[in-house]
Formats: C-alpha cells, structure tokens, sequence
C-alpha cells in the first residue's frame, strides 16, 4: 500500500515559486489500480516523480508500508526506490542491452548473483509472455513487446507499489489493451498497488479502481470509479462516458439526466419510476457501462414538463437514481 | 630537387613510429583523465545526476581553456610546465604534454555531448532501479552512450595525429617532422608529398576503422 500525503512541490523560491503541487493526497490499498487523470501542465508528471522518489517534494510524505520514504537519502534512498517499480512512457529500454540484461538490470544493482538473474529474469519473461525473445534487442521488439520488458524490469524486485507513468501512450488500442490485461494479472498475482499516470480515459475505465483529477496541482476529485461514474454533477464522469447524442424531448416534455449504480437499482426501474410519477417516461439515450462487475447507468429521460422538478427528483431517488432536467444544465454549460 | 629516394623508407618508417607513438600515448592519457571530465561535465549540468552549478561552471571554463588556444599557442605557452612534467622540451616526450593538454578537454566535450545524446529517461531507469551513481554511470549512462564514445574518440584520434604533425614542426619527431625538415626547409617536393598522402591516408583509415566500430557497437540498437 502506499500513501501520499498532502505532498506539496514547488520550484524557486520567494515571490517567483512557482507550486506544482499542492498538498495532493491519494492512498492506493494494496491490489488496488488507481488512475491519476488530468490535462497536461496539472502536475501529473511531477507528481510520478515524486512517487518514484526522483524528486523530493518540498512538504509532504510518501509513505510506503507505512515507511517514510521522501526525507532519505543515499543508500538508504536506493533501497527505498526498490520498492517501487516504475514503468516508464516508450519503455526506456537501454537499447544496448537484450530484453533479458534490460529486465536483469535492476538485479545487477541489487548485487544479485549471474545465477540468480538468470533465473529470476526467466520467471519475469514467462510473466509477460517473451520468453522466446530474450535476446532480442528494443530495436526488433514492437511497442507492445517493448513495454512488457518494461514492465518485467519494473517487477524484477518484487516491489508492492507499481507506477505506471503514461506506459500506454503512443499505443494502438488493441496493443493497449494487452498490456492493461497485464497489469490486472500482476495485481491480482502479487497483490501490488498499482498508480496509472494516463491521460487516456479508455485506460482509467477498463484498468481502474479509484481514479483521481489533478488540476493545477491539486486533486479535485477523487473516488471509486463507481462512485464517480454515478455522481450526477462529475465533469471526471463526463470524461469517462462521454455525453451521448439524445433525441430531442416532446414538446411538453423536459429531458432529464440520470445516472445510477445496478448495485441499487432494479433493471425494471423505469416502470417504477413511470407509475411513481403516474406518467409515461420516455427513453431518449442510454448507455449503461460495466464497472467492478456492477452496472453503472447514465442516461436521458424525456418526463412530462407539468410535473414539478421536485416530484421528479422524489420518485427518482425513491427507485435509487439521481438526475437534473438537461435543459437548465446545458444552458449553464453553453453559458460558461 | 634532389629526393634521397633510397633514405625516403628510413626516414618515413621512424617518422611513422613517433606518430603513433605520440598518438598512442596521448590516446590512452586522453581517455583516461578526458572520460571522468566528461562524465563530470554532464553530470554536475542540470541534467545530470549530481547537478551542481557552480563545479560545473568552473570545470566547464577549464575545459574550454585547454581548448580556445590555437595548439601552435598551446605548445609554445607550456613549454616550462612540459620541461617540469617531463624534464626536457623536445622530442617525443614533450610533445605528449600540450598534446595532452588539449586533447583532455577536447575528449571530455565529446564524452559529455556523447551522454547528453542519451534519453534522460534512461539515467531515470537506473535511479529508479536502485543503481548507485557509479553503476548508473557505467552501466545506463557510459554503456548506452558507447556509439557516440566511439564517434568522438575517432575525431579525437585524427586531431591528435593533426597536433602531432604541429608538434613535429617544432622537434617532436614523426611525419610532421619529416615534412617540414626534408619537405620545407630543403624544399623537397616529393618528401612533402609522401607525408601529405600518408597524413590523408593516417586519417582517412582511422575514420574508417572508427566508423565500422560504431557501426558495429550500435548495430543492435539501431531504430
């Protein structure tokens, strides 16, 4: 498990420092994926720099197995940066060396035997599926393959907490995909903490548990990615399920925009719901997406205008659902 | 013109030993004492592993003293330190000196631009895999910046035979010797060619040679 605590940085000093970060807190529980999202220039690059130990952050604490690990230094840094893989964008792959000595690196350091990297290399290219390209050299790998040496070498400690800094960016999709499924298997197989650092919002869906917005520095919002997905007001949750197209309302109709969790509702809600409201609810767009096994739906109804809103929202959260008439919201939007 | 063709091989022969003599010895002195500045130079810059400004700004200015002399300047201006280091200021010897002197900082800007060309990335690899500044060093940064080490070192090679031909000039010995003693100052024509082609074809042939190690210690790791 690791814990960041209020970790502040910033550069310069005086009336030119300039704060990068700003007491941004996140605890990743162990077998646990959190995805650190946000636009760039939001801090997130620092942010994995300060996790991996590279930069030490100006307040704040990293805490890993409840450890202390921003104020050391020297030896005691190095063995401290062990427990943290860190798989890097493109790979970082020395390209002079074979799949095999770049996973064995990190060995090499730690002053294991010629032997035991061997060995220990063998088990991490099973792992990742290369055994058959050992030798190989970065430049007859592809992309994908690259990335999984990367992710060998990230492991080939044994640490609890993987940073994963943009390691799927300038993927292709299917590629991306494989190599997310390898971080779901090393979790659940060696109960690591995992940190995605992505700007990919396909990544933090299919890959996450928590998710985490960094802008300008700080968290500015954070959850489950079920909760998010199922909080009405989230811009994260609009990032992760886009808004769809919906079909215009009647005209004495008002559309309204509902999110829910399967985990409270029952799938025959909208019956509910209609004779609740003693009217007819119209369904004009839908999506209702998988997340940790358990339906997260948003999507837009079409509720008779003469009812008033806060009828609406009684039947509504009676059934478990949560929801805002669209109109009123898109007029705020567009506004802003 | 009066070429003492028989003497010419007796003449060129020994010539040719002093310079790669010269060559040689300063090579190894070069490497030696050029590579750790350079390493020093990259990283006491920002971007390096120990970024300290104010040792970077002071070797930085000694290395480009070594090198904003003319080597002619050089040579004549250390000559009391080259009789101090070595005990006299001709032949072999104290060519070795100057040449030395400026083949030091030459070869440390090379390593240094040689490492710079090194994905920073990968010094990040090696700290993040728990390395020692020294392994990072050897291993992510020396290591993978090994082709463009080659580069430089064969530029540097083919400067100092250059230098060495300068250093002839005033006693040293070797083809740049032969070329002024027999070639300009008895006006010999002919012995002025032979060390001309033989300097083009020193140079031409290390670049080739310098070439084809590159080729070979990048080969693998081309992209």
């Amino acid at each position: 498990m690791i814990e960041i605590s209020a970790v502040s940085k910033s550069y310069g000093s005086g009336r030119s420092a300039v704060t990068v970060l700003d007491r941004v807190s996140l605890t990743v529980e162990r077998g646990e994926i959190a995805a650190v999202v946000g636009p760039s220039g939001a801090g997130k690059s620092t942010l994995a720099h300060c996790i991996n130990l590279l930069v030490t952050p100006t307040s704040g604490q990293i805490l890993v197995g409840g450890e202390d690990l921003t104020r050391l230094t020297g030896a005691a840094l190095r063995t401290a940066r062990r427990s943290i893989g860190t798989v890097f964008q493109g790979s970082s792959l020395l390209r002079r060396r074979t799949a095999a000595q770049n996973i064995a690196l990190p060995l090499e350091y730690f002053g294991v035997t010629r032997a035991g990297q061997r060995a220990r290399v063998g088990e991490l290219l099973d792992m990742v599926g290369l055994a058959d390209r050992a030798d190989a050299y970065p430049s007859e790998l592809s992309g994908g393959q690259r990335q999984r040496i990367g992710i060998a070498r990230a492991l080939a400690l044994r640490p609890s907490v993987l940073l994963a800094d943009e390691a799927t960016s300038g993927l292709d999709p299917a590629t991306t995909a494989s190599i997310l499924g390898l971080f779901k298997r090393i979790r659940d197989e060696f109960d690591l903490s995992i940190v995605l650092i992505t700007h990919e919002m396909d990544v933090v869906r299919e890959t996450a548990d928590t998710v985490a917005r960094l802008e300008g520095g700080r968290i500015v919002e954070a959850g489950s990615i079920a909760e998010v997905l199922t909080n009405p007001g989230s811009s994260l949750a609009r990032e992760l399920i886009p808004d769809r197209a919906h079909l215009a309302p009647a005209a004495d109709e008002t559309a309204w925009e509902l999110v829910y969790s399967s985990a409270q509702v029952r799938s025959d809600w909208l019956l509910d719901v209609s004779d609740a409201l003693n009217t007819r609810v119209g369904l004009l767009s839908a999506t209702i997406e998988q997340v940790d096994g358990t339906g997260v739906g948003r999507l837009v109804v079409s509720i008779d205008s003469g009812l008033a809103d806060a009828a609406v929202r009684d039947a509504l959260s009676k059934a478990g659902l949560s929801g805002n008439p669209l109109g009123a919201h898109k007029r705020e939007r567009s506004a802003a | 013109m009066n070429t003492p063709w028989p003497q010419v091989p007796a003449l060129v022969l020994p010539a040719l030993g002093d310079t790669a003599a010269m060559v040689g010895i300063v090579m190894v002195i070069v490497v030696l004492l050029g590579t750790p500045l350079g390493v020093l130079l990259h990283n006491t810059s920002p971007l390096g592993l120990f970024p300290r400004p104010a040792v970077n700004a002071v070797i930085s200015w000694i290395a480009n003293l070594g090198r904003s002399l003319p080597f002619l300047v050089l040579l004549a201006a250390v000559i009391p330190f080259t009789q101090f280091v070595v005990g006299t200021n001709i032949g072999i010897q104290a060519a070795i000196v100057p040449m030395s002197l400026a083949g030091i900082p030459f070869f440390a800007r090379l390593v240094e631009n040689a490492i710079r060309e090194v994905p920073s990335d990968i010094t990040n690899v090696g700290l993040v895999s728990g390395g020692s500044t020294l392994q990072i060093i050897r291993s992510a940064q020396l290591a993978e910046a090994l082709p463009g080490l080659f580069a430089g070192f064969t530029i540097n090679v083919i400067a100092m035979i250059e230098y060495s031909a300068i250093a002839g000039a005033v006693g040293a010995g070797g083809i740049g010797y032969l070329a002024v003693n027999y070639g300009y100052q008895r006006f010999d024509g002919n012995i002025m060619l032979v060390c001309v082609l033989i300097l083009i074809a020193l140079a031409q042939s290390v670049q080739f040679l310098g070439d084809r190690v590159v080729r070979r210690v990048s080969g693998a790791a081309r992209t």
